[in-house]
């Protein structure tokens, strides 16, 4: 009798242990997977100051000319004399976020001795800035060497409100830069309309401005 | 890293000094890298807010108290500004362009309603903080309204004789939208041009909308034959907005319909079909329209 019982505790627990193998081998779970990302967002500005086409990182947020007296007439012509920025910069920006973001350009007058901030005689006119999306596409690491195509408007400072839309550089993994210098009067640079390089004619003094990057998201 | 190391260590043959030595220098590369984050001008601005757009959505008479984190990823200490200010939509209406301007000024305004604190923040090198805003709507708050919270890093104090202070700042857009809110649309202007349908979205209700627009083509006999999107649209209050896709080559000549959906989120909807045929040369033209 106890061996019978033994017999039918082993055959049922055999059993058990065929259709819970069988089981395991034919049921399937589902896990579900979630992944919630924060809608962030962050910017990053590198700016680098370049001279003779050397680029140089800026550790500061106060972008300075010291212009030079120059004769731009051409040989042979009488003297003609313009103040020549010595460099100029560039500003990288790389802008994240959950959804690409806006980058916004502005820009303000702040000493103008030749007049009034903003009345059109100030640094905003006789400087030049320029977006360019970089294609980020040279030499690995080497941010100097990568092809540049012109986005948005190149234009005098005082004009230059504009918003270059993230979505469109960095889905073909590009970036932004934006190139700001003095004008030069020089036609063959085809400087935007109204640009005037500094001349003995303006006011000895100090010329400032504000630049203003504003990154934000499109919309919810 | 550190526990690859360990790993590595438990099953090496170095002698014990060795192991000792590259401890030594292991604890040494976080350092390392502290320092090749700091090379001067490397990177000018590193501020990761946590959150770029908040809504809500709120009764009359509500009000929310909450937060939103900065984060200095930095290893320099960064002094960063907090201030309101108001923006509307512009043109063009599918890609977020903005127009910022002073607190308190845009007729769809928040300015009045959200207050936060602190404003001015010295985030400590790999920082976070804190910003609390609370929000609190009158009674008569039946519409909707916006506005950016901005975070600046503060420029240098020190300014040259020619030259420009360069200011950074990323914001964080604000959207309250009242319980009680009208939004409506309508589709307008529809019309074939070529391939392309066009027309405008109409914003006729007093909140800014951010319609999405889905479609797919039918057959005469009811099958679906394609299918695509619109580009997400930032429509403020009584603004149109251009809107236009192609119409696939592939649909063979007879009689389509293709059906528009713009979805305004909690429900609403703007719904439109558009009836056309394509003869065997391929020509498209617009039959009727239904709402």
């Amino acid at each position: 009798m106890r061996k019978l019982t033994f017999l039918t505790v082993l055959m049922v627990g055999a059993l058990l242990c065929f259709v819970s193998g069988a089981s395991a081998q034919t049921s399937s779970a589902t896990f579900p997977i979630t992944v919630d990302i924060d809608n962030a967002s962050t910017a990053t500005f590198v700016v680098y100051q370049v001279d003779g086409g050397v680029f140089t990182d800026w550790p500061s947020t106060t972008l300075q000319f010291e212009p030079i007296l120059t004769n731009v007439a051409d040989p042979g012509d009488p003297p003609q004399y313009a103040y020549l920025g010595d460099v100029y910069y560039a500003v990288d920006v790389w802008p994240y976020g959950a959804g690409a973001l806006n980058v916004t350009l502005t820009y303000t007058d702040d000493d103008n001795p030749n007049g009034s901030p903003n009345d059109g005689s100030g640094l905003g006119v006789h400087a030049i800035g320029t977006p360019v999306a970089n294609d980020n596409n040279g030499t690995p690491d080497v941010y100097t060497d990568d092809t540049e195509t012109q986005i948005g408007t190149r234009a005098i400072l005082a004009n230059i409100a504009q918003t270059v839309y993230a979505a469109d550089i960095l889905a073909n993994g590009q970036y932004l830069r934006f190139y700001v210098g003095l004008s030069t009067g020089n036609p063959l640079e085809s400087e935007p309309a109204g640009a005037i390089p500094f001349n003995p004619g303006d006011t000895p003094g100090n010329y400032t401005g504000t630049l203003t990057m504003t990154v934000a998201a499109p919309g919810p | 890293m550190f526990l690859k190391i360990e790993t590595f260590a438990g099953r090496s043959n170095l002698p014990a000094k060795v192991i000792k030595l590259m401890h030594r220098f292991i604890h040494i590369i976080p350092f390392f890298f502290v320092g090749l984050l700091g090379m001067p001008g490397r990177v000018s601005a590193q501020l990761i807010i946590q959150k770029s757009v908040i809504k809500h959505e709120m009764a009359p008479g509500s009000g929310i108290v909450d937060s939103l984190e900065v984060t200095n990823s930095t290893n320099k200490p960064l002094a960063v500004k907090l201030y309101w200010q108001d923006f509307i939509y512009r043109q063009p209406f599918d890609k977020g362009n903005k127009e910022f301007m002073p607190s308190g000024t845009s007729d769809y305004s928040c300015a009045d309603k959200i207050t936060f604190s602190p404003n001015t923040i010295t985030l400590p090198p790999f920082g976070k903080q804190e910003v609390k805003y609370s929000v609190k709507v009158p009674e008569s708050f039946k519409t909707g309204c916006d506005g950016v919270l901005f975070f600046e890093m503060s420029p240098d104090v020190a300014k040259s004789r020619i030259g420009m202070s360069f200011v950074t700042r990323i914001g964080t857009l604000f959207f309250l939208e009242s319980t009680d809110a009208n939004k409506s649309a309508k589709v307008e202007d529809l019309a074939l041009n070529g391939g392309v349908l066009q027309g405008n979205f109409h914003n006729q209700g007093d909140v800014v909308l951010f319609p999405k627009g889905v479609f797919f083509f039918l057959s005469e006999d009811g099958l679906v034959e394609d299918r695509g999107e619109v580009n997400k649209l930032y429509v403020p209050p009584q603004a149109k907005a251009d809107f236009q896709f192609v119409i696939p080559e592939t649909l063979p000549p007879g009689k389509h319909t293709v059906v528009l959906t713009f979805d305004l989120e909690r429900g609403d909807s703007v719904v439109i079909e558009v009836d056309f045929n394509k003869n065997p040369e391929g020509d498209i033209n617009l039959v009727a329209t239904r709402d």
